[in-house]
């Protein structure tokens, strides 16, 4: 499928201040945008409308997950709380609170009955959707310093940490994978197949990384990522991967081949924090800290 | 609609007709007679048409019969009951009841109990017939009971037994059928004619119902079989207010059978009892035992002699009151003998007090005499132990086997006095105020050096233990805290560096006690009496707990990825976390295999670390996944004593790979130097750059690839 170039001649504007993640949800109809002003927005890309606004948090959101039948999502963020929310009714379900600072990164499992939480006080918590406990079912303490980015996959939990490790928590084989990565890890993301990691660091590299073993299958270069937790995500089933930048353009690459295929200007100079590609049409959104969120087409 | 038929419009009907009568005319009530029966139509006696067929209506209605709508018994059409389910009515008798039936209904209601509670207040306010006792026995519901009913939900037939069921033999094939009830227990509740003269639920077996027995004074204190060795009891009528001190899982409305053979109001008579003096008449006969047994016992019967009984009376003549609860009371009633408590020996002196007088003059002699007291008392161990538990810990086996080591050769029978003079002993006496000490021989020291040694070893014992211990941690981290006290005073500061060390373990602890000095007549500079010594000692210990770094709550909660070298299960020893952003990468992180390669892109088997964890349970049966066995994992080593193996093995090939990397790569000569340093040091294995052994053995080589690398073998053939 062809790369969406053109962005909208009006962008998504709704929040104030930085936009700090964007997701489709599971069918890729609607997209969820949280940002620095406390709020969650519902959009439908499509006609370019807002649909509906969450509001609970009381810090800046700074991740959402959404779960696999699209009724319920989960947000985290500087309040060091995770709330689970009912799509249509627009109210919170569960509260979730025992990080001991901000909370980075948050994901559901595939049946969305457990929530995974990274948090900068280098810990993860799994929490129960399940049942009504307040304490999470497992604490995972290994990072020894802020966890970045989290994804759970299957029946592994995939975290990054800033302490250059990203750490792979097998439950189906009891192990767990440590691979140094030697710079700050601000995002990973899994495979289609499930058999490789896109890491980003801190050193403006991406990483593909063999999960089985660990080597470096490829390395994504020319984007600007030396200070913030840019995101970076595959796109058209792995084809393309691509990644925001701290130079306000949203970069592309081909996957096999490693080259630059597309470098994107749609936020101006600020940092384009996140980057999401629809599931199944050759569209995608980015959102930065100028607030805006834009969305890319093909036509 | 029936109209009225007059007979004579049948008659002059019939009358005009042109025929001729014979005989007595057909009455008209059988004018049907003759029609078949399915043209017969049913009239009333006044002629009326009352039955209109089955489809048109039935039995006719309206208003002519008095049902109040002009449709009559309409039937209601059929309504589906999900499209207007608020419409749906449900109809009560009272709905179809007129003015006169409702006044009737009214005038018949009264209040009554329901049914549950019914029973109870019958059973409470009236003796108990049988029946009602019967009721009670089998359920109360005038059916079976609720086990009958319960089994019966279960599946279970009258007449059968209770148990698996088992195979028997029907009609020549072999069925499972469950037991019959004659081969089990069941068979109900046996009502065996009552012919003894006990009361109704009376059972001899059950202590419970004995008038001996305490209960709470409510009248009813049968309880069920299995509950006898309980101590509290309850009955009917017993509210959820009442105290159950020890009954959480007792019901309190349980329904039980009712004692008769119970005193009402023996509650008060406990509540009495309970705490209270209980008279005891004992005879005055007796008080000479008293007397002999012990005096308090004695001057607690002259007091009570004065006492009055409960009732404002004296007690009879020749009886005295005792309370129950005194000691007196038991030894005279059971008429034991009482001993006084053994008396401390008068020579017995406290070693432990001497040290902690803070005015007494350290010494060694003291110290020495301390020493010699502790073991010279029988109760040495028990003085030992006494003294506190930081001791106790702080006491190593070869301080112990010191001290036990002095034991044997105090069993020579030398003492300390032996060796003294009469001056010092005589001053010694005035120390400690006891003029009863030893004769002093002023023996001259045998082997001087070595009794030298072995006291000072005792006095450098006994002065370890008066330094104040400080938590390990707590030492190190006042140590790494940055700032430091008694900046003024160098000499103090180094004093408090050397204590902190030696309580943090980096130092040997008698480092400390260089600072003290010893004795009286050393006065060298820079030593301090003991006593200021130990002042001294005491206010490290307090500083290093004040000047130490954030700690607790706030302490915890920050993660210091740097130094942080708690790594769980990891596969090389020195693996410390990394930071790799500024200073840390630079100090001493480089030389960090791991790193290293992760610096130089070679990420594979050098940059992971495989461990074991354990996903809990509960988080397995969330995601659908069976619980891993991780302890076996960790046991036979599979994955990660493999893998720490396979690096072991690996360790050559890998600083040899990173060699050569390293000149691919252009890397600075410094690591290249430092990897070759590093691979001579590391048991003196020499290995030559141009030819490595390691890759020349073909075989080996290949399954370690093979196994590490897996499918990465073009990196190992481009080599």
């Amino acid at each position: 499928m062809p790369f969406p170039v053109y962005s909208r001649n009006v962008p998504l504007k709704e929040h104030v201040g930085p936009v700090h993640v964007v997701r489709y949800n599971t069918t890729g109809k609607y997209v969820l945008s949280g940002g620095q002003d406390r709020k969650i927005i519902l959009w439908n890309p499509n006609s370019s409308k807002l649909v509906k606004s969450y509001i609970a948090h009381g810090y800046e959101v700074l991740d959402i997950a959404v779960s696999y039948d699209s009724s319920k999502f989960v947000s985290c963020g500087g309040d060091r709380t995770i709330y689970l929310w009912d799509v249509t009714s627009g109210s919170t379900t569960r509260r979730f609170s025992g990080h001991m600072s901000r909370v980075n990164a948050v994901d559901f499992n595939a049946d969305a009955s457990v929530i995974a939480s990274g948090s900068y006080d280098a810990k993860v918590r799994l929490w129960d959707t399940k049942s009504s406990s307040q304490r999470p079912i497992q604490l995972l303490e290994e990072a020894k310093d802020s966890i970045s980015s989290l994804q759970v996959v299957g029946s592994q939990i995939v975290t990054g940490s800033v302490d250059g490790y990203v750490r792979v928590y097998d439950l189906r084989m009891g192990q767990l994978f440590e691979d140094l990565i030697g710079h700050p890890v601000t995002s990973v993301k899994d495979s289609t197949d499930s058999a490789c990691l896109l890491v980003s660091a801190l050193d403006s590299t991406i990483r593909l990384m063999d999960k089985s073993n660990g080597t470096m299958l490829q390395s994504f270069k020319g984007h600007l990522n030396k200070e913030y937790r840019v995101r970076s995500s595959f796109g058209d089933n792995d084809v393309y991967v691509i990644s925001g930048s701290e130079d306000g353009k949203v970069y592309a690459w081909d996957m096999l081949s490693g080259r630059v295929v597309h470098e994107l200007k749609g936020h101006g100079e600020k940092v384009v924090s996140c980057v999401a590609y629809h599931p199944k049409q050759p569209q995608m959104i980015s959102c930065g800290t100028d607030g805006l969120i834009q969305v890319w087409d093909y036509i | 609609m029936s109209r009225k038929r007059p007979l004579s419009t049948v008659q002059s009907a019939s009358t005009n007709a042109e025929s001729v009568f014979l005989g007595t005319p057909i009455a008209d009530a059988d004018a049907n007679a003759f029609t078949p029966v399915w043209k017969q139509e049913a009239r009333d006696e006044r002629g009326r048409k009352r039955f209109h067929g089955a489809f048109t209506g039935g039995f006719s209605a309206g208003y002519f019969n008095s049902v109040g709508s002009s449709e009559g018994w309409t039937p209601s059409t059929f309504k589906s009951s999900r499209t207007a389910r608020a419409d749906q009515k449900v109809f009560r008798p009272e709905d179809f009841m007129d003015e006169e039936d409702l006044a009737e209904q009214r005038a018949d209601e009264r209040l009554v109990a329901a049914a549950p509670f019914s029973t109870i207040s019958a059973s409470s306010t009236q003796s108990i017939s049988g029946t009602d006792v019967q009721d009670l026995l089998r359920g109360g519901r005038g059916g079976e009971s609720v086990g009958y009913e319960l089994l019966r939900k279960m599946g279970w037939k009258p007449g059968f037994g209770i148990g698996a069921a088992k195979s028997q033999m029907v009609a020549g094939r072999k069925v499972m059928m469950p037991p019959r009830a004659d081969e089990t227990a069941m068979s109900g509740i046996r009502l065996t004619r009552k012919l003894d003269t006990h009361g109704l639920g009376y059972d001899s077996a059950m202590p419970s119902l004995r008038p001996s027995d305490e209960t709470s004074g409510v009248p009813g204190g049968w309880r069920a079989p299995g509950t006898i060795s309980k101590k509290k009891n309850s009955g009917i009528g017993v509210g959820v207010v009442n105290e159950y001190e020890d009954g959480d899982d007792e019901d309190p409305y349980e329904i039980k059978p009712i004692a008769y053979d119970r005193v009402l109001g023996s509650k008060k008579q406990k509540g009495l009892g309970v705490g209270a003096s209980k008279h005891v008449f004992v005879s005055k006969n007796k008080p000479k035992l008293i007397s002999a047994s012990s005096s308090s016992a004695a001057t607690s019967t002259r007091a009570s002699k004065l006492r009055r009984c409960h009732d404002g009376r004296l007690p009879l003549s020749g009886f005295v009151l005792v309370t129950s609860g005194s000691l007196a009371t038991s030894s005279m009633l059971t008429g034991e003998k009482e001993y006084a408590p053994p008396s401390v020996p008068e020579t017995y002196i406290s070693g432990i007090l001497i040290l902690r007088d803070p005015k007494t003059v350290i010494t060694a002699e003291l110290i020495a005499n301390f020493e010699r007291s502790r073991k010279s008392s029988s109760s040495s161990v028990l003085s030992a132990r006494s003294s506190s538990a930081t001791q106790q810990q702080r006491l190593t086996a070869s301080e112990r086997s010191r001290i036990l080591g002095s034991a044997q050769d105090h069993l020579q029978g030398k003492s300390v006095f032996d060796y003294m003079t009469p001056a010092q002993r005589e001053r010694f006496a005035n120390v400690t105020g006891n003029q009863n000490l030893p004769p002093a021989k002023s023996e001259v020291v045998p082997t001087s050096s070595h009794a030298e040694h072995k006291s000072g070893e005792r006095n450098v014992a006994a002065l370890l233990e008066l330094i104040p211990t400080l938590d390990k941690s707590q030492a190190s981290t006042a140590l790494s805290a940055g700032f430091m006290p008694y900046a003024d005073d160098a000499e103090k500061r180094s004093r408090y560096i050397t204590y902190l060390e030696s309580q943090s373990g980096t130092r040997r602890l008698t480092d400390v006690l260089a600072f003290a000095r010893s004795g009286d007549s050393d006065t060298a500079p820079g030593k301090l009496r003991l006593e200021d010594w130990m002042r001294e000692l005491k206010e490290f210990n307090k500083a290093a707990g004040l000047f130490r770094p954030l700690k607790g709550m706030l302490g915890n909660r920050f993660t210091s990825s740097a130094n942080a070298s708690t790594t769980k299960t990891s596969v090389v020893d020195d693996d410390n976390a990394v930071l790799l952003q500024g200073a840390d990468l630079k100090k001493g992180l480089t030389d960090r295999d791991d790193v290293r390669a992760a610096k130089m892109g070679m990420y594979g088997p050098l940059t992971r670390r495989v461990s074991a964890w354990a996903p809990s349970g509960l988080l397995c049966k969330r995601f659908g996944v069976r619980v891993p066995n991780v302890s076996a994992i960790e046991i036979s080593g599979g994955s990660v004593e493999s893998t720490a193996a396979a690096r072991e093995k690996l360790e050559l090939l890998s600083h040899q790979k990173l060699l050569d990397i390293a000149k691919d790569a252009d890397v600075s000569e410094e690591v290249t130097k430092r990897l070759e340093d590093k691979n001579i040091s590391s048991g003196g294995l020499k290995i030559d750059v141009e030819v490595n052994e390691a890759l020349e053995q073909k075989k080996a080589p290949r399954d370690l690839f093979l196994a590490v690398f897996g499918d990465s073998d073009d990196d190992s053939e481009k080599e």
